[in-house]
């Protein structure tokens, strides 16, 4: 079927169009991509309706093609139908017309004058009659032929030797009239062949209808049929000389004949495709040089147009239909959307955390049991949410608020202050010798202990907007919004009072201790984190000094706000993975004969961004954080192998390396340094471990133990900075310690203060006198070296014995220290 | 044929020669038996016989003949006559008629006319003139002009007796409306014996019979 997809575009177009404008109607609603959760009833409903849409529409296509192609094959066995009638009543006004014709020309020939006339036996006189009367019936041609067949006069045209039709004249001889169709002057004609009765015949006159453009017009009208007539003639083809077709279809026709012969034409037109029009055609004359065709034609798209009216109501249907669909299809979406929107809009007021109000009352269906899940969900969710809060934001043992509500509470104090312009003040606690009691005498005595302060801080607090929270093991804090410092001071002032009451416990009588350390916004920051840690910095301060409470001053803290220590904590963990720390070693001398090569391993930081650290920059933050434990872990594993090789390599060196507070409360400090030891084949006896006076104080049992346990392991201990904390003797005395270092701070003015003089003095004959050798540190002058060297001080460390030196440079110093050939020789050395 | 259903009202011109030629010598017959080709008996055939010696004095014979019009028809169908014969031609029906004449015999004209016309006509012409009526197309005859005194016409059965005729030889020939081919070409020498009956038997060739059929419209006050 050629024209199928013509009829295929007819059909596709508004179908297009269609499905564009329903594509653009949901396109303009994003469904799935942006706002997915609030539009997901929405996005479920419009696929239904894309999906039931796109199914029926392709259901009606399928509908519409099936249709159409029956309607073509239909028309075409119909068009073919019409033709054959068509042909069969084409064949019959033929044979008509030939008789009225020879009806015609019987009542011309009857004519008394025209017979008086041929009569006549006047060539002239016949000729004209036969003119006269043929114009009478419309005759292109008239011929008489005499009884003998001869021609005896004609009219209309040529008189030649086809005139005489010798055929037809015998036939009408015959049977007394005749008709055929033939070429005359190469156009088709119809003959008519009746004889002139006088009343007997007295001749026989042809008559001549030509086939004209009106017969064929008239025959298509009677027959609904496009009629061409072709002639074709001996060497000059086919020629169509009469039709009611339309210009184009007649090329096209002619086209179709200029491929065919008279013998095939009938059967090539008939069979040809059916391309616009279906044929059919007759042989109406076929002779060796001349033939005359008969076509009849009909229009497919004529015929197709009866049909066109179906298409469009099919197409109007379907366009019904499509939007019964998705309007009935949209309103059963939405209503299975709309419950599953509002249970959507349920779920997520859940996850915002709104567990108010509950779900949408849903009917019996499945939504409504999902409705009624959802509720019970809600239901254990929120009750488990406020036991969680509780426990979140509370402190079990005091019932006091923790870390998480206390700094929750800072913020908001904070954010209100920085509206307002108010102070805000906090204070941190940290108990004296909690951990002593909790050693001593037991843990729930501990928690006894705990619950009383909480309730005196509760007691103290006049405000309600005041906040006491304990923030973790023996540390409380306060949180005073609109204080400023004055207020805070009042408040430590009045918590010192509190906390000097005994406490009660199980018979005994307990004294709390403790210390406070106070920041003030805006004055020591502006930040929570940084109030935080300054009242941190202020507390440690408090504790170092044994002060009731302290507030904060900018010397107690590196200059480390919150977000800086964080960093600095991050930083530090990976120095020490990473070996961006290194050991320097600072030598000491012996100011008496004969004892052997002594080093202080030093820790420094390679930072990778600024550069050389001092322990000075780091190792305070360190201490006041878990870091220290990895430092140390590092420096004395450091210090282990470094004094392994040196004494494989004869180089007899005692090392001296610092524990912090940390490291001698933590756990591990012991076991760690066995490890460490037997890891490098190393003697304890090569080390000497520092601990500072304020390490021992802060927890002096905790101390004893360890320094007991170190000292066993063949460890030698010594105090550091000693003079600088208000550590008693007595604690100094049960210590299993073979030297002592007396601070910096004394030795640097010795030779010029005499009240340093005089501690030094007085620290050198204790030591002596307890049995403990005495170090000096910060030794820079030979003047200092030589005053020490005189009041029998044991040992000197300075910059003026020697600086903290990297490996290579203190293993030369100590390899010529020990052959007694110094290239830089020390003060001591000299004075020795 | 209608005009052969009846049988010819005079036949008395035959006898009549007859007698004639009886006082003169002695007389024979030819019996002829007329036939078409396909057997048929065949009637309305004219035969003539033209004595070969001593042409017979035809013209000076003041005969009459009649060619009526019944029922809107020629009586008879063919009419025989010799040369100078006069024909009336009575109209027995109550219409006109229009008879006339294209043949080279004889042309004329009878305008429309009812009862007998004023004069009868003359044949001078020997041949075959075919009547028509200008009215009714239907209505032909023939008035077959003889150059000879001995003719005679078929009747139904296809027989006709010719003769008395003086013995001697004759061409006799056989002519038909119908007749396919020339007349002469039927001619035949006969011997006519002085007493006895001689037979002869022509089959004819016909043509086509194209007379034209009646009206079909029942004749009515128009005709
Ligand atoms: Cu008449």
């Amino acid at each position: 079927m050629g024209n199928t997809t013509g009829r295929f575009n007819l059909l596709t177009k508004p179908l297009r169009n269609a499905l564009a404008r329903l594509r653009s109607s949901l396109g303009a609603r994003p469904d799935g991509a942006a706002p997915r959760r609030s539009s997901l009833g929405r996005a479920l409903a419009h696929r239904m309706i894309v999906f039931v849409a796109l199914l029926l529409v392709a259901g009606q296509v399928l509908v519409f093609l099936a249709i159409d192609r029956a309607v073509s094959a239909n028309t075409l066995v119909s068009v073919r139908g019409e033709i054959a009638v068509g042909e069969r009543i084409f064949r019959r006004l033929l044979d008509e017309r030939s008789q009225q014709l020879t009806a015609a020309a019987r009542l011309l020939t009857s004519d008394f004058g025209f017979r008086q006339a041929i009569a006549s036996g006047d060539q002239a006189t016949m000729a004209s009659a036969l003119g006269n009367h043929g114009s009478r019936i419309g005759a292109a041609k008239m011929v008489l032929i005499g009884p003998d067949g001869q021609v005896m006069a004609s009219a209309g045209a040529s008189i030649g030797a086809e005139d005489a039709f010798p055929a037809l004249v015998q036939a009408a001889m015959k049977s007394g009239s005749a008709s055929a169709i033939a070429l005359s002057d190469g156009r088709p004609h119809q003959l008519v062949v009746v004889p002139v009765l006088a009343p007997a015949p007295i001749g026989w006159v042809v008559v001549g209808f030509r086939i004209d453009a009106a017969l064929a017009a008239e025959l298509g009208q009677l027959t609904a049929l496009d009629v061409s007539f072709a002639s074709w003639q001996q060497g000059q083809g086919w020629t169509l000389s009469a039709s009611n077709l339309p210009a184009d279809a007649r090329e096209h026709l002619q086209g179709l004949l200029d491929q065919t012969t008279p013998a095939n034409a009938a059967y090539r037109l008939a069979a040809g495709a059916p391309d616009e029009r279906v044929a059919a055609a007759t042989l109406l004359v076929s002779g060796k040089d001349q033939a005359v065709l008969a076509v009849l034609q009909r229009s497919m798209a004529e015929a197709l147009e009866r049909f066109a009216n179906l298409r469009t109501i099919l197409i109007g249907l379907a366009a019904l239909s499509l939007a019964a669909t998705v309007v009935g299809s949209g309103m059963i979406a939405n209503s299975i959307s709309r419950p599953v929107t509002a249970l959507v809009q349920f779920a997520q007021r859940l996850e915002s955390g709104d567990y108010e109000r509950g779900p949408p009352p849903g009917g019996n269906d499945e939504l409504g049991q999902l409705a009624t899940a959802f509720e019970n969900m809600r239901l254990a969710v929120s009750a488990r949410e406020q036991q969680i809060k509780a426990m979140a934001y509370h402190d079990a043992l005091t019932g006091l608020p923790n870390r998480a509500l206390f700094n929750d509470r800072l913020q908001q104090a904070v954010g209100v202050a920085q509206r307002l312009d108010n102070p805000v003040s906090v204070m941190l606690i940290d108990l004296d010798r909690f951990k002593e009691v909790n050693d001593t005498l037991g843990h729930h005595v501990g928690d006894q202990l705990l619950i009383e302060v909480a309730v005196r801080l509760r007691g103290v607090l006049a405000r309600a907007t005041d906040t006491a929270a304990r923030l973790g093991g023996d540390e409380f804090a306060v949180l005073l919004p609109t204080a400023d410092e004055a207020t805070a001071r009042e408040m430590a002032q009045r918590l010192r009072r509190a906390f000097t009451q005994p406490v009660f416990i199980e018979g005994r009588t307990l004294d709390v201790g403790g210390s406070i350390g106070i920041a003030s916004f805006p004055r020591h920051g502006r930040d929570p984190h940084v109030l935080m840690s300054h009242a941190d910095a202020a507390m440690y301060f408090a504790k170092r000094k044994r002060l009731p409470y302290a507030v904060y001053e900018t010397r107690h803290a590196t200059a480390m706000d919150g977000s800086e220590q964080l960093a600095m904590a991050t930083e530090l963990h990976l120095a020490v993975s990473s070996e961006q720390l290194v050991l320097h070693y600072q030598p000491r001398i012996s100011l008496r004969q004969g004892t052997g090569l002594h080093a202080e391993a030093l820790v420094r930081w390679q930072h990778p961004k600024r550069g050389f650290l001092a322990p000075q920059a780091f190792m305070p933050f360190a201490e006041r954080t878990d870091c220290i434990h990895e430092v140390t872990r590092w420096v004395v594993g450091e210090a282990i192998g470094q004094a392994a090789r040196w004494h494989a390599a004869g180089l007899p060196v005692q090392l001296s390396i610092n524990l912090s507070v940390r490291d001698l409360l933590g756990p591990h400090l012991v076991g760690d340094r066995r490890l460490a030891l037997q890891s490098h084949g190393a003697s304890a006896r090569w080390f000497m471990l520092e601990i500072t006076e304020s390490a021992i104080m802060d927890d002096p049992a905790r101390a004893l133990e360890v320094a007991g346990q170190l000292r066993q392991m063949g460890f030698q201990l010594s105090i550091d900075d000693f003079g600088s904390g208000y550590s008693s003797l007595s604690v100094i005395k049960t210590l299993p310690v073979a030297e002592i270092k007396i601070d910096r701070s004394f030795v640097a003015q010795v030779t010029s203060d005499r009240d340093d003089l005089a501690i030094v003095r007085s620290v050198i004959d204790l030591a002596h006198h307890l049995g403990l050798e005495v170090v000096a540190e910060g030794v820079e002058s030979s003047a200092a070296l030589a005053l020490l060297k005189d009041l029998c001080c044991d040992h000197a460390q300075g910059y003026h014995v020697a600086m903290p030196m990297p490996l290579d440079e203190v293993e030369t110093w100590l390899r010529a220290r020990q052959t007694g050939r110094q290239g830089r020789p020390a003060s001591g050395e000299r004075t020795a | 044929m209608p005009s052969t259903l009846r049988p010819p009202r005079l036949r008395w011109p035959a006898a009549l020669a007859a007698c004639l030629l009886a006082t003169a010598a002695q007389a024979g017959e030819i019996r002829v038996e007329v036939r078409a080709d396909d057997g048929e008996p065949l009637a309305d055939a004219v035969i003539v016989a033209v004595p070969e010696q001593g042409g017979a004095a035809a013209g000076a014979r003041r005969d009459r003949a009649v060619m009526d019009q019944e029922d809107k028809e020629f009586v008879p169908y063919v009419l025989p006559i010799t040369v100078g014969t006069q024909v009336d031609f009575p109209n027995h029906d109550s219409i006109r008629h229009h008879v006339y004449s294209f043949s080279p015999a004889k042309r004329f004209e009878l305008p429309l006319y009812i009862g007998q016309p004023a004069a009868p006509v003359r044949f001078d012409t020997p041949g075959v003139v075919v009547l028509g009526c200008n009215i009714h197309d239907w209505m032909i005859a023939y008035v077959y002009v003889a150059d000879s005194p001995f003719f005679t016409r078929s009747g139904e059965d296809g027989m006709a007796t010719l003769g008395p005729l003086p013995a001697g030889r004759y061409q006799v020939r056989v002519w038909h409306p119908r007749l396919d081919g020339a007349e002469a070409d039927t001619a035949r020498a006969l011997d006519v014996p002085a007493t006895g009956a001689l037979s002869a038997r022509w089959q004819l060739g016909l043509k086509p019979d194209f007379r034209i059929p009646r009206a079909p419209i029942p004749g009515g006050s128009g005709y």
